[in-house]
Formats: structure tokens, sequence, C-alpha cells
């Protein structure tokens, strides 16, 4: 099992996305944009652009607070010690640079056998010789008691040398001399294992201060004083010593948001037909821009910059550059003169930021890459690597803007959601019910060297896709929920999208330690692949079960388990220990299934469970307050905070298993996993000895299936009501066999039940017996990208027939009519598609997108997909041995060559597989016959335009009721089937009226999307579930009317 | 019947002057088709060609306004505050309109809203759209007016601080110019022509006993003699759509399912009965047959004629013409305009008014027969012409299919005079109208037979 697995667990979206409201046009949006700001309405909408005026602060008698919301450190070239400096906003929007002094770095050493404090200078200047250097950077070495976090100790504690060093820099140095080994007065060969040298600086000023990520710090007055700086422009500048700030827990006001500047935007280039646009050639044309203040529903500044002449567009400022130089500058200009806390956009970290950087070094546009808070710091983009087990590797460019925190809501879809597809579009589609008009790149530069009217229509899409990122910010509630596990895991905002998990827990343990007096080593992890037995699963009795499956869960079950049991580093034993203090087994000291020792809470109270305490308490706590709050703001940001809790709390037993982690403790990992094997086995033993026909219960229970932390049990009643009772009651039950605060609830009924296989099961879940919650699915390959949208679609409807209009026979027969459909060439080419990214073009093994690609440049480099973009693509049908990769194709082309599609691939490669899997466990070995039989019988196959044998085929008509070919002066049907003349002719006029309607009804609303009547539609979105009707019905109809007219007379 | 024989003298059908009035006629039929063509060619027509009228009746409406109110040429240039007057397309922003995206995403599962009666809501909102883009409209101004999307209106107002287009009045092209009937000799009695619509064969209503009789009434074998001889002045009888309705087939459970076409569902019967009717009357007057919704011909507007091959009787008779709807001739110089009511059916689904008259009335200020077309009202993508737009204002303008009969004499600005017949549906009512060719008069014969 992954360890991080948990922690990550990713929201899946359930069911359906919201229903697709009727949209109106974005320019609709512009206008009700503008409507709410007439206040702030101004000749002039640059005058917007600055913050609130400074009110006046003395810092003699002023107090100075503000939230801040990053953080780095500097070293003072006048002192040569780090400074910290913290960039905020204070309540009233004003922009605060702290400058924060005084604060050193240190570590920890354990002071060898016979080390006296006589022995700290000679031990000084050994080390000093040992960082390179590192003349003068020991500032103190000083005498501590401490303990080590790892293993218990009898609770002793022992000395420590702790080191203060001059520059974080050298910290590491300093650790390699140390575990390198050197020798000193009275110690020839000293070497040992450093503590707390592995924590960045910033992290250990931020725990030892108490600060956590985007809390509020307080400058009482007459400590802090104003500095004079050119390097940066915010409005209040000041320095303070560490010792003299108050740091506010995010609790009660102090949870509060400052008035944030968010700034969403997105560029167009004019790229050139069939290439990626290149930042060295490819201009940057347009620049849409929106600003919002955190907490407001819409933006106060709306704008968009254009190279060339733009028509006006409502609501917004329009600005027309004649160079694109200018128009470069002016929007840095832009960005400092409005100077955002947050920077979002989709992608922008990736695309937007590096290529205007680039574009402007090519440009020589010398003022540009200055972004950030600080006037001296060039913004650059730098390639990173990120890799973390939850999160898979990504590479990425990271940009830095110091003082401006970045959410590139791409990332944070990535991370947070698992989807079938990440295009703004798609995401659009899913969390706004929206479908976004999508213009094609070759497209784009033609609208740009057009007039003033076609670059205002590209202006408006782009404002929509400046606008989307922070719409999709505002309902996901990203900017909150980030801001919160910042507070609540105390690490700087930043880190929570560059890193992974870990450093959410290294933060809370070092927290925990300092406070408690334990010191941390520094562990230089192996990366060992020990794996270590997971959590278990009882076998699945598989099968569709229609009567109600009553599911008992353990809540938090890894965090209660650590917590019960006492596991932590600080309560380990190894046996030397439990001999030393005679400490006797299941009162001082536990043994874990695992065989691992450790001492009880009597003895010594974990950390570990101390922080999963806090943890929990918190996040009911955060609950509790959730139901009483009524402003849906402040309700925003407890939802937020619970759930950063419960994601924080169940990351902690991911740390200790992480092998290649900052500590590692694999005892307590695999502990806490063999409680949970023990207690699931329990749990079914408990409720299958009680819930029987001998105890006087109507049915003898059984437990159908259980995984990690929860178990399946059928009690065998029909009644929804009383199979709630049973559940309840045996987890009340099954409760008292553990130890607090295990607790095993009862929690939901699906009714009914399809168990197809370890966790994949599907089933209607009710929590109470009069309406059912939803259809939940498991592990059914519904979202994986590489499946068409059909199968998502079959999938889909069957499980909804079975299981909610317990309809099996009608799933049967919509399977066969779907199946008799498919091979007649009667679905919708859309639900066929399979789109890939075209990530690069040089995999080992072919692939059927990136072949189609090659061809597709051969055809028409200009519409060819470019790397990056998606391929999309549908199997058709190929010669015998055809390899796989050969037989995909252009949707589009296929659409308008009529070539066949490979209906049996679907069938076998696409939807079988899917399909057996859901109904075996019903029909056990008759689900096959779904596959065969009469409705796979009658097959449609178009015939292409091109290819193969068509060389030498000549058109003959053939009678449209008997396939006949037909003799001179007949036009549709032959002398047989003359008396059948009304009957076809009526068949294919129903035939072309409904191409009609289709035609008629995709293409308004394609015309409405757009928001334009009088101009032609260009979108060319392949997300959208329309885009390929309408160019098939195109193409249909006039095939089908060219039928139709085939009976001019008869 | 028997009666008939033993009159001796013969009462001659009466003749009028038909004229296919081919230049507005010919516009409705779609000889090739072609459907790379999206709906902007056809919007843009529109505009280009009532353009100009608009904008003369916009001069002689508000030309000699004081403050002196300026032309805006583009939608788009309208400047905050200051009193203009624009002309473009209407556009209604309207939710409740059916959108195929929702469908498409509940196909899979739940089934399709039935088609409201109407699409209004409260959050409905009027836009000006011309080529260069849209402006919203407000003011009281267009709450009281009723508007549909599509047709070309010039408004007279200021962009207000919202960048809203405030709404001071609005104007139409108004009605389209009118040839005079010639006068007709006033010795001679007064010619008809017959308006029927929805027969509704195979329908739920239809009841072959009224057929029967209307057929008799047509071809004057019903009543006495002078009702006989009021038959003979019934010069041409038209047929204003759903003739037939073609029967809703209910599966049958307990058949084994066929995958693919079923030829068995296919029912001759109405076609036949229908068939068997035209050649009844066709022998003694002229008719021609519109299609309309439930018929068998195309489903997009123009609709065209039903094909004549499925009355292998009827159309042998000279008499018998099978036509477009909407659908342009001329009896004696008075000019026809019907259609078989999806015109109005559709604009009415836009607006909260219940008077279906008002609507047809409208039209004709509009100078535009189907403006929600294409938006709601499915139409083809005509390129180069829009053949809805009224050029000529018809004598006598009815619409088929309608709840009930309504009619009511419309005088134009320049004295055009149009009779505006609501005609109901003959299966639900028994109704049909007869409308004089000389005096425009108008009125109801009932077959009812309950």
């Amino acid at each position: 099992m992954s360890e991080e697995s948990h922690a990550a667990k990713k929201r899946r979206m359930n069911g359906r996305s919201s229903q697709l409201e009727s949209q109106p046009s974005f320019l609709d949006d512009l206008e009700m944009l503008q409507e709410t700001n007439q206040a702030t309405k101004v000749d002039d909408p640059s005058l917007l652009w600055a913050r609130p005026t400074l009110p006046k602060l003395n810092p003699s008698t002023d107090a100075l607070i503000f939230q801040q919301i990053e953080a780095d450190e500097y070293m003072s070239s006048a002192t040569q010690t780090p400074v910290v400096r913290f960039f905020g906003i204070t309540e009233t929007g004003n922009s605060v640079i702290c400058h924060v002094t005084g604060f050193l770095p240190y570590f920890y050493v354990p002071a060898p056998v016979g080390f006296k404090l006589d022995n700290i200078t000679a031990f000084k200047d050994a080390l000093e010789r040992g960082i390179e250097k590192g003349f003068n950077t020991i500032v103190k070495i000083e005498w501590k008691l401490k303990e080590s976090i790892y293993g218990y100790h009898g609770g002793e504690q022992s000395p420590f040398l702790k080191v203060t060093l001059k520059d974080p820099k050298n910290i590491a140095a300093a650790k390699r001399a140390i575990e390198r080994g050197f020798s000193f007065e009275g110690f020839p060969d000293f070497t040992a294992q450093t503590y707390e040298s592995n924590l960045a600086y910033l992290l250990r000023f931020m725990i030892d201060c108490k600060v956590t990520g985007a809390n509020w710090i307080e400058l009482p007055s007459g400590t802090y004083k104003s500095r004079e700086d050119r390097n940066s422009n915010a409005q209040i500048n000041v320095e303070i010593s560490y010792e003299k700030i108050i740091s506010h827990q995010p609790e009660g006001d102090w949870s509060k948001i400052a008035p944030l500047r968010i700034m969403s935007f997105d560029i167009e280039c004019a790229g050139r037909k069939g290439i990626f646009p290149e930042a060295k050639i490819d201009p940057v044309i347009q620049i849409a821009t929106m600003v919002t203040v955190q907490g407001e529903s819409k933006p106060f500044i709306r704008n968009v910059m254009v190279l060339n002449t733009c028509s006006h567009i409502v609501g917004t400022h329009t600005m027309s550059f004649d160079k694109e130089e200018k128009l470069l500058e002016a929007w840095s200009d832009f960005v400092r003169a409005v100077d955002p806390d947050v920077v979002i956009g989709y992608n922008t970290s990736n695309f937007d930021f590096p290529y205007l950087l680039d574009r402007a070094r090519h440009l020589g546009v010398l003022k540009f890459p200055f972004l950030g808070r600080l006037n001296d710091v060039r913004t650059e983009a730098k390639d990173t690597k990120f890799s973390s087990k939850a999160y898979g590797n990504r590479e990425n460019k990271t940009i830095n803007m110091e003082g401006r925190l970045q959410l590139d809501m791409l990332q944070v879809m990535q991370r947070d959601y698992k989807l079938r597809s990440y295009t703004l579009n798609s995401v659009c589609a899913q969390f706004l019910g929206e479908q976004k008009e999508d213009v094609h790149h070759s497209i784009i530069t033609e609208l740009q060297n057009g007039n003033e009217e076609t670059r205002r229509r590209l202006a408006i899409y782009c404002l929509k896709d400046a606008y989307l990122p922070q719409r999709l910010m505002d309902k996901l509630m990203c900017l909150i929920n980030y801001i919160e596990m910042a507070r609540v895991t105390g690490v700087p905002f930043n880190y929570l999208l560059a890193r992974g998990q870990q450093i959410k827990v290294v933060s809370q343990l070092y927290r925990k330690a300092f406070e408690k007096d334990f010191v941390i080593p520094a562990v230089n992890s192996q990366g060992t692949e020990d794996q270590y037995e997971g959590a278990t699963v009882i076998e699945p009795r598989k099968g569709y079960y229609d009567v109600p499956i009553a599911t008992l869960d353990f809540a938090s079950l890894y965090p209660s388990i650590m917590m019960a049991h006492n596991l932590c580093y600080t309560t380990l034993l190894t046996g030397g220990i439990i001999q030393k203090y005679n400490l006797v087994k299941d009162v001082d000291y536990v043994v874990t299934p695992n065989n691992d020792a450790f001492v009880t809470a009597n003895r010594r109270k974990g950390v570990l469970p101390i922080i999963l305490e806090d943890l929990l308490s918190a996040r009911k706590r955060a609950k509790a307050d959730l139901k009483k709050e009524t402003d849906p703001f402040k309700r925003a940001v407890l939802d937020g905070r619970q759930l950063a809790l419960k994601i924080s709390a169940n990351s902690v037993y991911g740390f200790t298993g992480a092998t290649v982690g900052k500590l590692p403790c694999l005892q307590i990992s695999s502990s806490v996993t063999s409680y949970g094997r023990v207690m699931i086995e329990q749990t079914k033993q408990a409720v299958e000895s009680k819930y029987t026909i001998e105890n006087g219960y109507e049915h003898t229970a059984e437990v159908i299936y259980g995984d990690t932390d929860s178990v399946m049990v059928k009690f065998g009643v029909k009644d929804l009501k009383k199979a709630m009772e049973l559940g309840r009651e045996a987890a009340e039950h099954v409760t008292k066999q553990f130890i607090r605060p295990i607790n095993l609830e009862f929690e939901k009924v699906y009714y009914p039940y399809l168990l197809i296989n370890k966790k994949r099961y599907a089933g209607l879940y009710w929590t109470n017996p009069d309406k059912y919650d939803k259809m939940d699915t498991k592990g059914i390959e519904t979202v994986r990208r590489d499946n068409c949208r059909l199968v998502q679609n079959v999938i889909d409807t069957c499980l909804r027939k079975i299981l909610i209009d317990k309809d099996v026979i009608g799933a049967q027969d919509y399977t066969k009519q779907i199946i008799a459909d498919l091979l007649q060439n009667k679905i919708d080419m859309a639900q066929l598609v399979i789109t890939k990214a075209l990530s690069k073009t040089d995999y080992a093994n072919k692939q059927a997108h990136v072949e189609l690609a090659e061809r597709m440049k051969i055809r028409d480099a200009g519409s060819a997909p470019a790397l990056g973009d998606r391929v999309a693509y549908v199997i058709i049908k190929g010669g015998k041995g055809t390899a796989a990769y050969d037989k995909s194709e252009d949707p589009l082309y296929v659409l308008e060559k009529n070539i066949p599609i490979d209906t049996m691939y679907y069938l076998d490669n696409q939807l079988s597989n899917p399909l057996l899997r859901i109904f075996e466990p019903i029909l056990g070995e008759r689900a096959k016959s779904l596959l065969s039989g009469d409705h796979t019988r009658t097959i449609q196959v178009s015939t292409p335009s091109i290819g193969g044998l068509m060389k030498f085929a000549v058109r003959t008509a053939t009678c449209l009721g008997c396939k006949t070919p037909l003799k001179n002066g007949e036009s549709a049907v032959c002398v047989n089937c003359k008396g059948r003349a009304p009957e076809l002719y009526q068949k294919q006029q129903t035939i072309v009226n409904n191409l009609e309607v289709r035609f008629s009804r995709l293409w308004t609303q394609c015309q409405r999307c757009q928001g334009s009547l009088h101009q032609e539609v260009l979108c060319t979105s392949k997300d959208c579930p329309i885009f390929y009707m309408r160019k098939k019905v195109q193409k249909e109809i006039q095939d089908s009317s060219a039928t139709l007219d085939r009976f001019l007379d008869w | 019947m028997s009666n008939m024989t033993s009159d001796p003298s013969t009462i001659e059908r009466r003749k009028a002057t038909f004229d296919s009035l081919g230049s507005l006629q010919e516009n409705f039929v779609i000889s090739t088709r072609d459907y790379k063509l999206q709906y902007a060619h056809l919007y843009y027509m529109r505009l280009m060609l009532m353009r100009p009228i608009l904008l003369q009746q916009a001069i002689k409406k508000w030309g000699s306004l004081d403050p002196k109110a300026k032309h805006v040429d583009k939608v788009l240039d309208v400047q905050q505050g200051e009193i203009s007057y624009l002309v473009g397309t209407v556009y209604m922003e309207m939710k409740m309109k059916p959108n195929i995206l929702n469908d498409i995403t509940k196909d899979h599962w739940i089934t399709a809203q039935p088609d409201r009666p109407k699409y209004t809501d409260d959050s409905d909102s009027v836009y000006l759209e011309d080529e260069s883009g849209r402006v919203k409209l407000t003011g009281a101004k267009v709450n009281q007016d009723l508007f549909v999307t599509g047709v070309i209106m010039g408004v007279l107002g200021s962009e207000d601080t919202n960048g809203d287009f405030q709404v001071v009045d609005v104007c139409y092209a108004g009605e389209g110019a009118q040839e005079q009937p010639a006068p007709m000799e006033t010795d001679e009695a007064d010619k008809y022509v017959a308006l029927v619509s929805g027969l509704g064969i195979g329908g739920n209503e239809f009841k072959p006993l009224e057929l029967d009789l209307l057929a008799e009434f047509l071809t004057g074998e019903l009543g006495n003699t002078k009702e006989q001889i009021d038959s003979a002045n019934i010069v041409r009888v038209v047929l204003a759509g759903n003739s037939i309705v073609t029967p809703e087939i209910i599966e049958d459970d307990t058949k084994a399912k066929k995958y693919g076409y079923d030829r068995s569902t296919y029912i001759t019967e109405p076609a036949n009965i229908l068939d068997r009717f035209l050649q009844d009357i066709g022998s003694s007057v002229s008719v021609d047959i519109m299609p309309g919704e439930s018929d068998p011909s195309s489903v997009t507007m123009p609709q065209q004629p039903i094909h004549s091959a499925l009355f292998p009787s009827a159309r042998l008779y000279s008499t018998f013409q099978s036509v477009t709807n909407p659908y342009w001739s001329s009896l004696d110089n008075i000019s026809l305009l019907g259609t078989s009511g999806q015109t109005i059916d559709d604009i009415y689904k836009y607006v909260k008014s219940e008077d279906r008259l008002q609507m047809a009335i409208k039209t004709l200020n509009w100078r535009h027969m189907a403006p929600t077309a294409p938006d709601t009202l499915w139409c083809y993508p005509f390129k180069d012409r829009d053949p809805f737009i009224m050029k000529e204002t018809p004598h006598i303008y009815f619409i088929g299919n309608q709840d009930k009969f309504a009619t009511e004499l419309v005088e134009g600005s320049q004295g055009q005079k149009t009779r505006v017949v609501m005609l109901p549906s003959f299966a639900a009512t028994g109704t049909i109208a007869l409308v004089n060719l000389r005096t425009l008069e108008c009125h109801s014969v009932s077959f009812a037979t309950k």
C-alpha cells in the first residue's frame, strides 16, 4: 500500500457534474460585473489600480498588525546574519514588508560521554575548522539537557550541545563535519549524529516564534521602526527584532483573512500554423487581467491589453498598443501598480509566465521581469522536479515573485481532483457547469490580423479565460482551504503547492517537540525498498445484493489506532530499555500485533498521539462552529479548516512509513496497519458471532466484504430501517471491544449493493431510510481517460438502472441496445473519441495518438496537433494485421471521408470488460450473452470514400428497399419494391427530419454560447459534447437529404 | 344526397385567376441543400435587407426630434448619455429556451423534460445586436412591448452608466407595400377562398364523419341549392398543414425486440384517406395542400411540399397542388400568405401574452413572418436570402392550427388592408374559414358533429 495515498485521497468526483445551466454569453457576465461597480466608476480606470491610501502610522504609538502571506530570508550585509522578511497585508489592505532580525540558526549534537562544559571551546574550534569557509561562523555553543524523540529512554534527558551559527548555509557543512568526525582535546575520534540540522532556517524561525502559515502578526507600538528601502514598493516597510513580534494563533477573531488582492490573467499569442507558439518568434498579442479583493464576489479591475486596435468591450478597460514591447512594459507596470497578493491563472506557471519572460527578454523589455514586491529581484522561470508518492512525478517551472502567492489552478486541479481531462474547458464544464468556447490557436492569429472587431472578439475570449480561474477558485474555495492548511500545519503557503505531504508533518512534529523539549535526529534517509504489510481486505463475496448492506466504518482509523495504543517515536521501546527499567508487559508497555513494544500513556504520552488529538479535537471544534455559523464566507473558512485538519491527521501515519522520509519509523507504521488488520478481523468475528439465528435474530449476519477501515455486513433483513438499527447497534457493540478513541461507526447502508471485486463495488447509498443520498461507486473505471465517453455513459446508465431502478432486465436490454447501436454505427462519434496529450514525440513504443499526429502533419501541417495539444482520435477499421496504433484516426477526417469505425474494437477492447465486470456478479456465466446474440447480428458499415478497394469500386445506386442494383430510369426503388416506396420515403424523411432538428439545435446552441448571431461559430472545443455532433450532423444531413432526393418520383 | 340528381340545372364552379406569385413563393423552395453553412448568413442577410427600411422608419419617426437624435451606425459605438438611435437584430436571452447541451448530458439517464409551453422567465433580457456586437436594452418600454429573437428593430434612447441602452421608443419596419386589388365587378356574386387546417387524419381527434361533411360541402354536395350555389362560389381550398398525424409507435413488449429498422411500423392508412379526400374535392375545386408539423414532410422552415407521390390519385388532377409552408399565392389579384402555424406557435413561447391574433398582427408590423427562425424555430441555413421577410403585405394572412378561430382586418400605415385569420384545427373544432375575395370579410363554418 502506498503510504501517502491515504493522506492524499483525492476527492473523487461523485456522479455527474452539476447540471449545465443555460449560459448567458460572457459579455453579459462582463456587463453584470460592471453593474455592481458603479460606485467606483471613474473616467480613468487606471485610477483604481493603486492600493488604498495608507493611514498614518507612527511606530512609537501605533501597533502594526498584518497577515503575513509569504516569508523569505536574506543575509543582512551589515551584520552578516540572516533576516526573515515577511510580506503581508493589513486589514485595510495596505502592503507590508517586515524585516525580522536577530534570529540565528542552530542545531544540536549529543554531548559525547565524558564531555564537560570546559570542552566547549576546543569543540568549537575543531568544528569551525571542520566547516570549510566557516571561519567565525559559530556564534555560541550551549549545554542543554534534551531528549531524543526517537525511542523511550525512561524519561531521562541527556546532555546536548546546541550549536548556534551565523549563516544558515553553514548548517549543512557543520552537520557533514560532525558526521564525518574530527578530533579535539580529549576526544580523538569524535563523531555523532546531529539533531534538527536538516530544518530550513525559515521553518526553524517560524516554529520557534510560533508563526504558522498565513497567520496574523502584531508588532506592538514602540518595538519596531520604519525603514526606507529602495528595493521595494511596499506601503509599509518596518524592521523588528524577533523577540518582539507577537504571533497570533489563527483562532477566533484571528482566523480572518486580510483583503488580499487576487489577480487572474491570461495571455494570447499569435502562433503559426501547426507550431506551438515559441517565445522567440511568436508575439504576445493580448493580456487580459482581472483583479478581485478576497471576499468580494466580483473583480474590481477588468482590463485587456491588446496589440493593435480593439473595439470597446462593455465593462472592460481596453488598452491598445502599437508595439508589443509597449504592451509588455505596460502590463508589468500594471502588475506593480496593482501589487497583487495572489496571482492565479490556468497553466500560468508552465506557460504564460515563462512565455512572457522569454518574450520580454527577446524583445529587450528590460523593465519587464521585475514582477515581485522587490524591485531588485528579477523574476525568472526555473525548472523544478517535484516527486511525491502521493502526487507522482511532475516537472514544473517555478516563477519567483517575492511577496506574491501563486496558485496555478491547473496544478491545483491536478493535485486535488482526479479528472478525465484537465483542460480549462472540461474543468469548467465539470465544476462550473459551463462549456467554454474554444478557439483553435490557428484562428487566433487570423482574428488578430483582422480588424478591430475580430480583435475585440479575441479579447473577449481572453477575458473569459482570465476570469474563469478566479471563478473556479471561488467555487472550489482553494485559496481559503490552502490558507487554512498552511495555518493548521504551520508551513508557509507556498510550500503547499511546491512540496509534498511530509513537510506538513515535519512542521507539526518539530513544533510539538520544541514544546516538549525533544530533539529530532537528522536522519539521512536510505530509501530502502522495505515494504511492510498493508491493510487487510476481507475476501469479497461477490454478487448482487438485493438486501440492505450495512457499512461499519472505523472513524479516522489510523490516527485513532495511534492514539489508542500510544504509538509514537517517543514511546517506542527497545529490548534493553524494558529490562533496564523493569517494565511490565500490558501495564507499562504493550506489544503490538507486529511484535513491537510501545510504552503506555501512563508511562509517557506520545507526541504523535498528542498532535493527532490536537488535530482531531480542533477538527471537532471547527465542525461544531461550522454547524453554528451562518455567514457563508466564514463557513467556507471553517469547512476548509476541518478538511485541512482531517487531511493532516491522516498524513501523520504516512509520514512514519515513508522510507524516503525525514524520520521514518516502520515500527510505528507496521504496528498501525497490523492493528488495523486485527481489528477488521475482530469486527467480523464479533458481528458474525452475535447476530445469529441461535442468538434470537431473524437471520445470521454475514460480513461480505471488508477493506482497511470498513466492513460490509449483510444482516439479512429486507427492511432498510431495521438494517440501520442493527448497524448502529452492532457498531456500538463492537466499539466496546476496543480502546478509545477507536470508534466503529455505522455510517450508511448500501441497498442494493453490487460487489464486483476487491475495491470495486457500487451501491445506492442511504443514510436515511426515506431517501437515498446518492449512487456510490468505487473502482469502476469510468474516469480513465483512455476510455471513450461511451464506456462511462453505458456503465453509469447500467449501474443506475440496476441500483436505482432495480431493473436488471432493463439494464441488460439497454446494454444490448447500445451494442446494437454501436454495431449499426448509430452511436454519436463524440462518444467514441479517445483523447491523449501529445507530450513528447519520442515514445519508445509506437502509440496511437503519436502516430496519428504524424500522419496529420503530413496531410496538413496547419491543423495537425502540436506538442502539448490533446490528440483526439477514434479507432477505425484496418486491414488484417494492421497494428492497433495505426488504426487511430482524426475524428473529423473520419466524418468527412466516411471511414468505417472499428466498432468491434470498441466492443471488445472498451466496453466488454467493464460490462462483464458489472454483470458477472449478477448473471454469472450468462453475462457473456450480453456480448453476442441477436443484437450483434445487424451490422452497418459506412462506405469510405477513400482508400483500399474504393479505388476500384464503381458506385452503383441500389434499391433503397432491397439493395438490388437499380436499372436505368429507376432512381430510388426497383420494380419489386415500388409498392413500398411511400414507406421507404417516409423512413428516409424521418431520418432527414431528425437530422435537421439536430442541425438546428446544435448550431443555434453554439451561436448562443458564443454570444453572437451575426458572426460565424469558430469554436473547436473538442471537449464540448456538441463539437463532433455538430460536424457529424452536417455531413450526415447532406448525405441523407441526397438520398431523399432520389425519390423525385417513383 | 339523393335530391342532388333531381335538380335539373347545373351549378357552375366559379373560377378565379390564380397567380403563384413567383418572386415571393420561389424563395421558399430549396432546390439544392448545403449544410456547410451556418446561421450567421441568414441573420446577416436579414439585417442587410431590412436595415435601410428601418432607417427610413426611424428618420420618419425620430428625425425631427429636438434635441436631435443621432444615428449610430454600430451598436457598439453608442456613446454614454447621448440621445441616439440604432438598428439591429433583437436577441432574447432566456434561460428556459431548450438547451441541447442539457438534453445531451441528460440523455443517458434522465429523460428530457417535456417542452415547456413558454420560455419566459423573470431573468429574461433583451439585446440588440449587429455585426459589431450586442447591447442590452433596458427601460420601461422594454418591459411593455413584445420582443422575440430575430426581429429587426430600431431603438431610440441612450446608453446608461451600466453600458446598457435605455430605450425610450422603438420602431419596426412596418407593413410592406401592397398592390391595390383590381375593382371587381359588383354584379357578380362574391368569390371565396376556403381555409382549412389540421384535418388530423389518423390522430386521436380525427372524426371521419366530419371530414366527409367537409368534402361534401366543398364539392357542393351538401344542403339545398342555395347552399350548393354558395359552395360553388368557393374558388380555391387551402389546407394549411397537419392534414395527417403519424401515430406514435407504441412498443410491443410481447414481441421479440428487433434491432434495426422495423418496416411493420409504417402505417399507410392516413395517407390513403387524405388522398381520397383530396381526390374528392380536387374533382370539383382547386386545392393547395401545405405541409404542417405533423405531415410527412421536412420539419425545418420553410417546409417543402409533401411529396405528391403520397397522393397517387389526387395528383392526377390539375386542380391539385402540393405547396410549401409558408405559402404565397394570389387569387384575382388578392394576395394570400399562410403558414401552418409553427411561426406563431414559436413566438407564443417568447411572450407572456396568450393573444395569438395580436402576435400574427405584430409579424405584419415587423415585416417578418418568422423572426424566431433559426433561433428556436428550426430553419434551413439560407445563405443569400431571407425568404421570411414580407416584401409585400398580403391581403389575406392566415395562420393554421391555432387554438381557436379569430380574425381581424388590419390596416397598415399606407392604407394596406390585411385580413388576418387564425385558423383552428379542423380535427379539434370542426371549423373552417371562408374569406370573401372582394370584401375580405371572413366567417367560419362549422362541421362539428357534437
